[in-house]
């Protein structure tokens, strides 16, 4: 009879095949304390000959991941060897062995799990994964001095069953005979899952009743998006499994088909898409996935979580990593957007009764000039490695952003002045996300460079519905005529202008909202990098003018559904 | 001895592969180097990759490395340097 388990869904995909249950470790031999066979010279040795072994296959595993996939994906395994060179793991092993007269293979476990629990109990979570590697190189230690066989050598195409699974263990599966996998513990963002989704295989971590149920041999469905693993499916539920498995096949085909092509509407119009990054961490995702710039960097990750204000030349090096990374993609910084939900404890400022109405992002910065003078002054001398537009978030009035161009002309007439480099041009673009600014878009279009719509506060301000609070989900909707019109507005003006306008808000990332956005002449769309290849195959079956004129039919619309309905038109 | 008083520049913290190529750096170029770091009330050897780890240096973090021995000028200025880069994800 079937059994269905839910686990974690760490890497997309459907896999069906058969169970390869890989036992757990060898559990540890009786301890040879005070064994009269036992022999410290000859287990010393053995560690000995067992760790050089290890560096040589770890090398090799790092060479070939390298060739393969990539000297990022190659790392965790050079990280390995410096782990096993660490002069105080192999002290720690031979004093095992020397003072508590344990076997070399019980002296290397014993060694990699007490600091296993050291880096466990650092406190930092991206530290404390590396445990996984030491209890991993304990595991491989173990494996050379037992002189097993290898338990992960596939002899046919298997779903692979574990307790545990080390990167090593994934890196040294035959992909082509792996079909996915299914992990007791661990979590999406441990390193086998990390490793499973750049290699494409589906996986289910954190699903241990799945792991003690399964058996050897037996039939496995791993639904990797949606974290369920079947076992034993009867022929009706396999039926249905086979037809999900080939259609996501052909779905992740025809979207990394995607990831690397320029967008281009049905009708052959170019558009960009950009990814919103919130920190460095995010760059190598947004090329991956084929990001064509940024359209929305988010500063506050400098200020949060700290004591004092970040200086000029740590904001400086971080704005020059991310436009040297991206190269000639232009890169929109969006300056300091603190208050609202977002809390900056180091600027020190007063409580407020409404802090979504209140003295946040250019208001805050307009107020403590000495703050945003830092950051521009950052900004400018970054803007020689790179393309950049800055962009000034909540701007109200012309008159808010006439005081913010002030401010960085002046700091860059003092750079020049010192003989800083700096590019030819900076833009300076508005952040359309206050109704007034979008009924006002006219004025604002003739003092800037170009708009970038944030999708949520406009909406949020719009429908004056707090777009955290749940019971009012029914107003936050982007796609509602009101919030449309606003769109348009802003649309038209920078059309009229002939300034760029983008949107990066959740709507962007929304395949109907995408295409209503493009028809009402949005000409860069920023989003998660996630979506990109999505939103840009689904921009590839819209006929742009068909699009425009049903944007400008769901305008009229008296509801939002109904507009909801009229735009979905675009993709029949 | 030499000693230098660093913040750490990463955004993502002192993370493995930065934190790797500082004690392969220390390990294979600065043999003769005794190198010790120090966060907070943690002392580390800088050879030991392990207690690297461990040490957790996030960013902004104030660490202090110090070099004995050997080429204390390069080991400073070289190891030194590898906290205050930004490291490519």
């Amino acid at each position: 009879m079937s059994a269905t388990y839910r686990g974690i869904a760490v890497s997309p995909g459907i896999a069906i095949a058969a169970a390869r249950v890989v036992p757990p470790d060898g559990s540890p031999a009786a301890p040879a304390r005070g064994s009269l066979a036992f022999d410290g010279a000859a287990e010393l040795a053995g560690f000995r000959a067992a760790l050089e072994k290890a560096k040589l296959e770890l090398a090799e595993l790092r060479d070939r991941t390298a060739a393969e996939l990539g000297a990022l994906k190659a790392e965790i395994f050079a990280a390995h060897l410096s782990i096993l060179k660490d002069p105080e793991l192999a002290s720690e092993v031979e004093r095992g062995i020397l003072e508590d007269h344990l076997s070399a293979a019980e002296a290397a476990r014993a060694a990699t799990d007490v600091f296993a629990l050291l880096l466990a109990e650092s406190g930092d979570p991206t530290f404390a994964a590396r445990a996984d590697d030491l209890r991993d190189l304990g595991r491989r230690l173990v494996r050379l001095l037992d002189g097993g066989a290898d338990p992960l050598v596939l002899e046919r195409r298997s779903v692979v069953v574990a307790r545990e699974l080390s990167p090593s263990d994934t890196a040294r599966l035959d992909r082509a005979l792996t079909a996915g996998f299914v992990v007791a513990g661990g979590s999406a963002v441990s390193h086998s899952s990390i490793l499973a989704r750049s290699l494409g295989i589906p996986a289910v971590a954190g699903a241990p009743d799945a792991v003690d149920a399964i058996r050897d041999g037996a039939l496995v469905v791993v639904d990797g998006s949606s974290g369920l693993v079947t076992v034993d499916p009867d022929p009706a539920e396999l039926e249905l499994w086979r037809g999900k498995a080939a259609a996501w096949r052909a779905r992740a085909e025809l979207l990394e088909a995607f990831a690397g092509r320029p967008t281009r509407t049905g009708d052959g119009t170019k558009l960009a898409l950009a990814a919103n990054i919130a920190g460095t961490a995010d760059l190598s995702d947004a090329l991956a996935r084929g990001a064509e710039g940024v359209g929305l960097f988010r500063t506050e990750f400098l200020y949060m979580g700290r004591a004092d204000l970040p200086s000029e030349d740590e904001q400086y090096a971080v704005y020059r990593h991310v436009l040297e990374r991206m190269g000639k993609r232009r890169v929109i910084v969006r300056t300091l957007d603190s208050g609202g939900d977002k809390e900056v404890p180091c600027l020190g400022m007063p409580r407020e009764e409404n802090p979504f109405l209140g003295v946040r992002a250019i208001r805050l910065c307009l107020e403590r000039v000495d703050v945003f003078r830092v950051q521009l002054r950052a900004l400018l001398r970054a803007s020689a490695h790179g393309s950049l537009g800055i962009m000034f978030p909540m701007i109200a009035t012309v008159e808010e952003l006439r005081a913010a161009k002030a401010l960085l002309a002046e700091e860059r007439a003092a750079l020049a002045a010192s003989g800083a480099p700096l590019a030819d041009t900076v833009e300076t673009g508005v952040m359309i996300e206050i109704p007034a600014a979008a009924l006002r878009a006219e004025v604002l279009a003739r003092e800037c460079d170009f708009f970038s719509i944030g999708s949520n506060d406009l909406t949020q301000y719009t429908m004056a519905a707090d777009r955290m609070n749940p019971a009012l989900a029914r107003l936050s909707r982007p796609c509602h005529p009101a919030v449309l019109a606003l769109i348009a507005m802003t649309a038209d003006a920078a059309g009229r202008r002939g300034i760029p306008v983008g949107v990066c808000g959740e709507m962007a990332a929304d395949p109907v909202c995408a295409a209503a956005l493009a028809g009402l002449g949005v000409t860069e769309l920023s989003m998660g990098s996630a979506s990109i290849p999505l939103v840009r195959e689904a921009l590839s079956r819209v006929d742009l003018p068909t699009a425009a004129r049903l944007a400008r039919a769901a305008l009229e619309a008296e509801t939002e559904p109904e507009a909801r309905r009229i735009l979905e038109g675009a993709f029949q | 001895m030499k000693t230098r008083s660093i913040v750490i520049a990463n955004p993502t913290g002192f993370h493995a592969r930065p934190a790797r190529e500082f004690v392969d750096a220390a390990t294979e170029r600065f043999p003769d180097t005794a190198v010790t770091v120090v966060k907070g009330d943690k002392r580390i050897d800088g050879k030991s990759m392990i207690r690297m780890l461990a040490l957790s240096a996030r960013y902004r973090d104030t660490v202090e490395l110090t070099v004995e021995g050997g080429d204390e000028d390069g080991a400073i200025k070289v190891l030194g340097d590898f906290f205050e880069t930004i490291h490519a994800e």
